[in-house]
């Protein structure tokens, strides 16, 4: 498979505070890519990277195959942005404003947008500032959408939308990834991304701390269920992370598969329901474990 | 770069129709309601560019954060907002414009036969000949000041034309820089301002001069726009680099090209533009010769130019003192005296030398210029600042018989406060010619005598011719 980005030691720093301290991935095409991290983590500061909103310090990069510090004009023809950020304050209502893309992108096509926003049942006939935050989410969506890109970059949107719009554009995000399309999602809400993703990132402090396949979780990580009178070794040791609380007054935690074959956990331990993102997510967190290969090792995306 | 600049054309344009239908309307509405039509037709020159400011910074700058994601480089966003701010600027000019010349018409002040006029005018030469013509003699009268005006107001525009700003990036960009990861940078920016301001006290007078202003401004304008500017748009290292040399580049061009021609100025025949060019550099206008500049002090300069010029020449020539008459070499204290045309010029001139230094021929010459300014005005030169003068009591008697009213007068006073030998001589003249003086004069002549004879002598003593001669006593010290 061909790579969408590729991004080799990206430093960015505003001052003293470190962004992105080397950052470096290979993301391929047709791939559904999650970024999760706490706030502050670096995860915007890369999007605006990939979107040459702002220029990296030090390391190199290409985005489908154009360098991050290109200076081209086309660099973005084909890379659709949706961020809760974007807002067009401009007094016009939305067909004529959006009947300029239709000029600067030469794939835009106009049926998919006017489709998409008569299902969210958005009427182009009114002002864009006149929209609710969620609607003007779900009409940057569509535009993007309307370029026909091949990378969707989307930074933090699923918070705003709600859960009819949410369901609306992960369908139209799955069959996008089918055909072809790359797409990089910022997140905190991981619960209802998962599904479609496939690969997940995780960073942590202007670092990439893990960068697995979703489907590989379950192949490095355990989950184990602890009752509230088990006294196993393996809880106390400190890469044994509580994730959550059950409603029995057990709790889950997650461990390595390194460490569960080491400790021979017992089948009574493990835990039948599958890990999720947000548990490793809450994992890494909790855990202050910043480095994938301390404690898992290189992993065979293949 | 088109599609967008066709997108936010059409918004100015909409926005000129909106402020040309509410400015006619509101004007005639309130000229109805309250009167004072005029003044509000000058309203419209002031709203006018208000609203194409307000245009400017709302359309690039408000929408960068989806124009950025777009297919379009960061350049052509920049060229994109020049334009635009152009465009903006020009449409609403062009609709006050019109405001006024509606207005005018339906108030009746215009009348066909001015339009018919103008198109005659026009008709007769073409258009090229005649803005030629009209900016030949324009060109041809602008001064240095002008020249600085004009650049500075090009800049100005080029800098709000350039200024795309978004306040919490530029806020985060200093931010940043007072904070540098760097020590050596942290370092410089905490201690640049101090050392700024030093360097500034130290060298006033060239930061305070018209070019020094013209400098200072010119960097401020083109540099800190370009610095912002690519700040906002996150320009690479690179290209950043390459906007400010640029920026620097079209800043140095401005500069030398006014030092230049004010340093063409400071050489010139035109004795106007000499002393304009000098002013105008100050400090830096060191090629300028010392009798050069002595020269133009001899002339029939202004006041104000006589104090801009004498500092000038005090600070360059005479290390901040005043200029001892009898000891500089080019300045002739007489010829600068002479040259004035009006009462004041001739003191600013005067406040320039010591008077310590000056001699009777010197103080004779100030008072024969002085007189018959002194009757012009009706002004009053009482001469206290004279009174260090080197005079003898022959000098004073000289001043006494000159039948200027102003140099007797300076004469008596100057008796007053000195003691010299042989000034009882004095009071024979004082005496002898008491009946020609004014009453202004006869007061001053009284209290001469009582100080020179050292006695209390009353105006009617005098009228009545019973005062005598006494022994000089009790005169004031300096």
């Amino acid at each position: 498979m061909s790579l969408a980005i590729k991004l080799v030691n990206v430093t960015k720093s505003y001052g003293s505070n470190h962004a992105l301290r080397g950052v470096s991935l290979e993301l391929e095409s047709g791939q559904f890519y999650i970024l999760l991290g706490k706030n502050g983590a670096g995860k915007s500061t890369l999007m605006r990277l990939l979107m040459r909103y702002e220029m990296p310090d030090a390391g190199t990069g290409l985005v489908l195959g154009e360098p991050i510090d290109s200076e081209r004009d086309d660099f973005n023809l084909e890379i659709g942005y949706v961020s809760e950020a974007l807002d067009y304050h401009l007094p016009l209502r939305m067909n004529k404003l959006f009947s300029y893309f239709a000029e600067i992108y030469p794939r835009w096509e106009q049926k998919i947008f006017e489709n998409m926003l008569r299902e969210l049942r958005i009427d182009l006939t009114k002002q864009f500032r006149e929209l609710s935050r969620g609607q003007k989410m779900q009409v940057a969506f569509a535009a993007a959408a309307a370029i026909q890109p091949r990378l969707l970059i989307l930074d933090e949107i699923t918070a705003v939308l709600d859960a009819n719009a949410r369901a609306f554009f992960m369908d139209y995000l799955g069959r996008f990834t089918r055909q072809g399309g790359t797409v990089v999602m910022a997140t905190n809400i991981v619960s209802e991304v998962q599904n479609y993703a496939n690969h997940m990132i995780l960073m942590h402090d202007g670092r990439v701390s893990l960068d697995v396949p979703v489907r590989e979780l379950s192949r490095l990580f355990v989950k184990v269920r602890r009752a509230p009178d088990e006294q196993h070794p393996v809880f106390s040791s400190a890469e044994c992370v509580e994730v959550a609380l059950n409603s029995d007054g057990s709790t889950s935690h997650i461990v390595s598969r390194q460490l569960a074959d080491k400790f021979a956990l017992p089948a009574r331990l493990h835990d039948s329901r599958g890990i999720t993102a947000e548990e490793i997510f809450i994992y890494f967190t909790r855990g202050g474990f910043h480095d994938q290969h301390h404690f898992i090792g290189e992993v065979d995306v293949a | 770069m088109h599609s967008l600049f066709r997108l936010f054309s059409h918004i100015i344009l909409k926005a000129a129709a909106v402020y040309v239908v509410i400015a006619l309307l509101s004007i005639l509405a309130l000229d109805k309601m309250f009167g004072g039509y005029e003044f509000y037709l000058g309203m419209v020159a002031f709203i006018g560019p208000l609203l194409a400011w307000a245009l400017t910074f709302r359309l690039v700058p408000k929408n960068l954060d989806w124009i950025l994601a777009l297919p379009i480089s960061k350049r052509n966003v920049l060229a994109l907002h020049y334009m635009t701010s152009m465009f903006a600027s020009v449409v609403i000019f062009f609709a006050s414009l019109f405001v006024l010349v509606v207005l005018v018409a339906i108030k009746s002040d215009l009348h066909l036969g001015d339009v018919n006029h103008v198109g005659k005018v026009a008709h007769v030469a073409a258009p090229t000949q005649l803005l030629r013509d009209q900016l030949e003699p324009i060109l041809a009268g602008i001064d240095i000041y002008g020249w600085m005006t004009a650049l500075l107001m090009l800049s100005f525009f080029h800098a709000l034309s350039m200024s795309i700003s978004r306040p919490a990036t530029t806020k985060r960009f200093y931010l940043n820089l007072w904070n540098a990861a760097n020590p050596v940078l942290r370092w410089f920016v905490r201690t640049s301002w101090v050392v700024l301001i030093a360097v500034a006290a130290v060298f006033r007078e060239y930061f305070l001069s018209p070019f020094g202003i013209f400098v200072v401004a010119t960097l401020l304008f083109l540099f800190l726009t370009t610095v912002n500017t690519s700040n906002a748009l996150g320009l690479g290292r690179r290209q950043r680099s390459r906007w400010i040399v640029v920026a620097a580049g079209v800043a140095a061009v401005q500069i030398v090209f006014l030092f230049s021609h004010a340093m063409r100025g400071v050489r010139s025949d035109s004795f106007d533009r000499r002393v304009a060019s000098v002013m105008f550099l100050g400090p830096l206008s060191g090629g300028m010769a010392k009798a050069d500049l002595a020269h133009l002090l001899e002339a029939g300069i202004s006041s104000e130019r006589i104090e801009e010029l004498g500092e000038l020449y005090r600070n360059r020539f005479w290390h901040k003192q005043k200029i001892k008459a009898n000891a500089d070499y080019d300045l002739s204290f007489q010829r600068a005296i002479e040259s004035k045309k009006a009462f004041q010029d001739v003191v600013s001139t005067l406040r320039l030398f010591d008077p310590a230094e000056l001699r009777s021929a010197d103080v004779y010459a100030l008072y024969v210029k002085l007189q018959p300014l002194i009757n012009d005005c009706r002004c009053e030169f009482a001469g206290y600042d004279l009174l260090s003068a080197k005079l003898n009591a022959s000098d004073v008697h000289a001043l006494l018989v000159s039948h200027l009213d102003a140099a007797i007068q300076f004469g008596m006073l100057w008796a007053r406060y000195h003691d010299l030998p042989g000034d009882t001589a004095l009071v024979g003249v004082i005496e002898k010619d008491f009946a020609s003086y004014n009453d202004r004069l006869k007061m001053s002549a009284l209290l001469t005598l009582s100080v020179l004879r050292g006695n209390h002598v009353t105006f009617n003593d005098w009228l009545l011719k019973r005062a005598g001669r006494a022994v000089a006593v009790g005169r004031r010290p300096i």
